[in-house]
């Protein structure tokens, strides 16, 4: 082993294993050994369901991201190499702006008398205003907007490493445009939007506070049942429910992975 | 060369001063309470003039998840905080779990300057606000009471409540009939609660937002996105003075307090008694505080102490407060989790 | 297979204000291997990228056969292509690498297996066809790349410096192999480097190109004895450039003392290769030998020839080579020594 990562273990240790088995241990035992947490989160349906359309919101958002991010990163990475900096540096600007800020600009935005809905009256293509704010579709946008540099980012990572004459090799052995990406520079860079779907999903897992002020009544997150529990100062319940986060967490990415690979891998040999 | 020995010196300076400012065995203080704004305003009216008063040094500390920090202090038998501020839900889980110092009050306001309502077993009430009913008054017939609120056949539109068991049950009831000083009596049995929540299905299919920050009821007014909806008091007089259509409706409202309290095994506790009796019991500083914050005090005497346009719009304004109900947090403390789990259910259904 | 001509017809490209190309006409007849030298920005790869279609000409046309390629996208240009880094699909298998061409033109599964072993069997490497790319030394990959590219009969093959990743000892040997599977497949080939070396060796005619024009066409031989420009002498093999002056019927070389004929009259230089020049007498009578007195400098041994540098009496510098039988009568280290050559392997060049 290297000795230059020991500090690096040692800081991973101290700050992230080491609390880590203090949640598990708090969620475990309240004093004595006790599933009451567990069997709470179980067996009262408002947890379950929340749990559930976490699940679903971030697992949509990083499917959104990766939708619009994939070919975002695919424009910058087939730009000559002096403009792509620039690009890339458009693409992360707005992840220096506080997510509050940007959350409350959405809410501007959207809102009955917002800008959008004003501006589609004012032309004529709405006659009165559509309500936007305080639904699943705000939400999206709001954690689109937040996450989408993100998933850019990823996609860009792995198209970079593309050697571009692969393209070229392609078009002349008789591919055209679409075949030529279909079979050469999408397979090659499928891993790269697989990361970036799992990187959004797991943030958004995270997410509360965006969903709460954007989203509809059933836009609540699982993260936000943490945090009350914390404020209550109820630390077994909110750890058991941050360690159900943690390993259903882990094992979707695991599973995502191992799906992925097998798709990618058949992707590949599809072209034989 | 020079840069070092400047440094030295500054540093032998700054050890003189910390001991010239702290010596040895006199009487200090440990205040949490909130950052920001609030933090400034606490030092300008409280920390301050009690530090030039009886010299006793306050150590301020901008905190936040209290609950959680006084059980970690009180668990491993610690604590550092003389006094703290508590807001409904720490001081409801602090309390209940025996975490704070009872308090003699005939210590702390011999002068009885404060209702009895204020003056609790283990805390006092500081600062107020309230969740009342908030309508535009340009859309047509202004409710003014839950009952009306309730009545979307005379009073058709959007409304806003939010997201949280507490205030809602209590809004509900009374919207039911039950007069405000039977609502905890009420809720202490299921089939009040059941009735509560019968009383919300009701209004479910009016309600396009379920608000979770105080700031969403707010925009939601201004944007025309609701017509009524409940609401925090402050930022509704901010907008009505700038001229906009909304109106407070305090009948039936929910005055909302903040605690202040000693966390138990504090280490200067003769001192934070002083403080509570400083911060609690002047009329004078009271209306030094509600004069730069919409958040009075139960204090008596605070409101001949202000202009009547400056008292009229706060929550404990005497003609305001005899409109309302005290939320009770002990109440909610006890049963929160329960009637939150079955919130939750009943809003995503 | 029958290869297509291709021609290059007055092609230029620019790109902003210089050209990288610029009225550039080449016709390769069927089946001719013709290489395109030239130092990195000399316009060689810009006429090949034109070729297969990766950028479009400025101005002029490029046809293979009568058809004019203006316009008309690399996958329907029907030409194979081996790149200088191999550019093989590293997800894919040897196999369905080179199998890529015909599945794109829709080639029947059997006939494809075949005609995919039957390349692999060409580049020696019918038993790596469940490979990936990875797994293979870059002699095997250069190897796939070039089945990849000749799969199809392509009519017309090109080849961007697709030695010049590999070492020399590879490149000898694939060099050979090139050359052999040219004349068994006929395609009409345009090779392109920048290693004079592999462009005499392996071509039919060279173009040398400088600057985006073409100095000089030729075969090897004609581009190495009788260089057309000064850049061709200098560029290809080494020799020695010798001031003279123009005179009547020929140029005077003052250095030496001596008139060589010509019908140049612009002449400046003469090109003389090293080992064109010999110690007096050692060139059979019979041809019009002309022959001068240089001090010896310096000998460097080289294996199987001796190299020697003279100064002429001018002062200028004169490189000699000559096989290493004699090498037992070397003259000393500043000695004046007798040496001749042959005024017809002098060639009379301008000085551009």
């Amino acid at each position: 082993m290297r000795i230059t990562l020991i500090p690096a273990l040692l800081l991973a240790l101290i700050f992230f294993l080491i609390p880590v088995f203090i949640m598990f241990y708090q969620g475990l035992f309240d004093p004595e050994f006790t599933t009451q947490h567990f069997d709470r989160f179980w067996n009262r349906g408002a947890y379950l369901r929340i749990f559930i359309n976490s699940v679903k919101i971030s697992a949509i958002t990083g499917l959104l991201c990766v939708l619009i991010g994939y070919p975002t990163a695919y424009f910058i990475v087939r730009r000559p190499p002096s403009v792509r900096p620039i690009l890339l540096f458009l693409v992360l600007v707005p992840m220096w702006m506080s997510v509050l800020v940007r959350t409350y600009a959405w809410m501007v935005l959207l809102g009955r008398e917002g800008l959008i809905n004003m501006a589609l009256v004012y032309v004529g293509i709405l006659d009165e205003p559509i309500k936007m704010m305080y639904t699943s579709g705000a939400v999206y946008v709001a954690m689109v907007q937040i996450l989408l540099p993100v998933a850019v980012i990823t996609c860009y990572g792995t198209m970079a490493d593309i050697d571009q004459s692969l393209l070229s090799a392609a078009r002349v052995m008789g591919a055209k445009p679409f075949a030529a990406f279909r079979r050469v520079f999408l397979p090659l860079s499928l891993e790269g939007a697989v990361t970036g779907f799992l990187i959004v999903f797991v943030l958004s897992m995270g997410f509360f506070i965006v969903p709460a002020l954007v989203g509809g009544p059933k836009d609540t997150m699982v993260a936000n049942i943490i945090a009350v529990q914390v404020a209550k100062a109820n630390w077994g319940f909110a750890a058991s429910v941050a360690l159900i986060l943690l390993v259903f967490t882990l094992i979707a990415m695991t599973l995502i992975r191992v799906v992925s690979k097998r798709l990618i891998y058949s992707a590949r040999e599809e072209t034989s | 060369m020079n840069t070092l020995k400047s440094m030295k010196l500054g540093l032998a300076g700054l050890a003189i001063g910390l001991t010239a400012a702290i010596p040895a065995n006199a009487e200090k203080l440990t205040l949490s309470s909130s950052g920001g704004q609030v933090a400034q305003l606490m030092q300008g009216v409280f920390t301050g003039p009690f530090t030039k008063e009886t010299g006793i040094e306050v150590e301020y500390l901008a905190t936040t998840d209290r609950a959680s920090a006084i059980k970690a202090m009180v668990l491993a038998g610690n604590t550092i905080w003389d006094v703290t501020e508590l807001n409904a839900i720490e001081y409801a889980t602090a309390s209940l779990s025996g975490w704070l110092e009872p308090l003699d009050w005939a210590v702390i306001d011999p002068n009885n300057m404060l209702p009895d309502s204020a003056k609790l077993g283990d805390a006092g009430i500081a600062a107020t606000y309230s969740n009342i009913l908030a309508i535009r008054t340009d859309k047509g017939a202004a409710p003014g009471s839950w009952a009306e609120f309730w009545d979307v056949e005379n009073f058709p539109g959007p409304r806003s409540l939010q997201n949280q068991p507490f205030d809602n049950l209590e809004f509900a009831l009374q919207a039911d009939g039950v007069a405000k000083e039977d609502l905890y009596t009420v809720l202490s049995t299921p089939e009040g609660v059941d009735r509560a929540f019968a009383k919300l299905d009701e209004i479910k299919p009016h309600v396009v937002a379920w608000w979770t920050t105080g700031a969403q009821p707010i925009q939601m007014l201004a944007d025309g996105e609701v017509h009524y909806t409940s609401a925090f008091n402050g930022r509704l007089t901010k907008m009505a003075a700038e001229g906009q259509p909304v109106q407070i409706v305090w009948n039936g409202g929910a005055v909302k307090p903040s605690y202040v309290a000693v966390p138990k095994g504090a280490p200067n506790r003769a001192t934070a008694d002083k403080f509570l009796t400083f911060m609690l019991t002047s009329p004078e500083r009271a209306a030094g505080f509600a004069s730069y914050a919409p958040y009075p005090f139960f204090t008596k005497g605070l409101y001949d102490l202000l202009p009547t346009e400056k008292g009229i719009i706060l929550p404990t304004h005497p003609d305001n407060l005899a409109q309302q109900f005290v939320s009770n947090d002990l109440y909610w403390g006890a049963n929160y989790n329960e009637l939150n789990e079955r919130w939750q259910d009943w809003v995503l259904e | 297979m029958q290869g297509t001509t291709v021609r290059f017809d007055n092609v230029s490209k620019w790109f902003g204000n210089t050209a990288a190309l610029e009225n550039f006409s080449l016709t390769v007849a069927p089946g001719e291997f013709v290489t395109l030298l030239g130092a990195s920005g000399s316009g060689k790869s810009t006429a090949l990228n034109i070729l297969a279609g990766f950028s479009d000409a400025t101005s002029g046309d490029v046809l293979i056969g009568d058809r004019s390629l203006t316009g008309v996208p690399s996958e329907d240009r029907n030409v194979g292509m081996v790149f200088q880094n191999f550019a093989l699909f590293p997800h894919m298998s040897v196999f369905d690498n080179v199998a890529f061409p015909l599945k794109m033109r829709k080639t029947p599964a059997d006939e494809t297996r075949r005609l995919v072993m039957d390349s692999l069997e060409m580049v020696k490497l019918a038993g790596f066809a469940n490979r990936k790319p990875a797994a293979l030394s870059g002699g095997q990959r250069q190897r796939v790349a070039l089945a990849r590219a000749v799969v199809f009969s392509p009519p017309v093959l090109l080849m961007d410096e697709c030695l010049s990743a590999l070492d020399l000892k590879l490149r000898e040997e694939l060099q050979g192999e090139i050359r052999r599977i040219h004349k068994d497949i006929g395609a009409t080939t345009v090779f392109v480097t920048h290693d004079q070396g592999e462009a005499l060796t392996m071509s039919d005619r060279v173009a040398v190109q400088n600057d985006g024009k073409i100095e000089q066409i030729d075969n090897p031989e004609t581009l190495y004895d009788r260089p057309a420009t000064r850049f061709v002498a200098e560029f290809i093999g080494q020799t020695n450039l010798i001031d003279v002056r123009p005179t009547k019927g020929g140029v005077e070389v003052a250095a030496i003392g001596t008139h060589i004929p010509s019908d140049k009259t612009d002449g400046a230089v003469i090109s003389l290769r090293p080992e064109r020049i010999a110690r007096a007498g050692q060139i059979s009578a019979g041809s019009d030998i002309t022959q001068f007195n240089a001090r010896l400098e310096d000998t460097v041994f080289l294996g199987a020839t001796v190299e020697h540098h003279f100064r002429l009496k001018d002062g200028e510098a004169l490189t000699v080579r000559e096989g290493r039988s004699g090498a037992s009568d070397l003259p000393e280290i500043g000695a004046e020594v007798a040496l001749e050559f042959r005024k017809e392997d002098a060639v009379v060049l301008a000085d551009h």
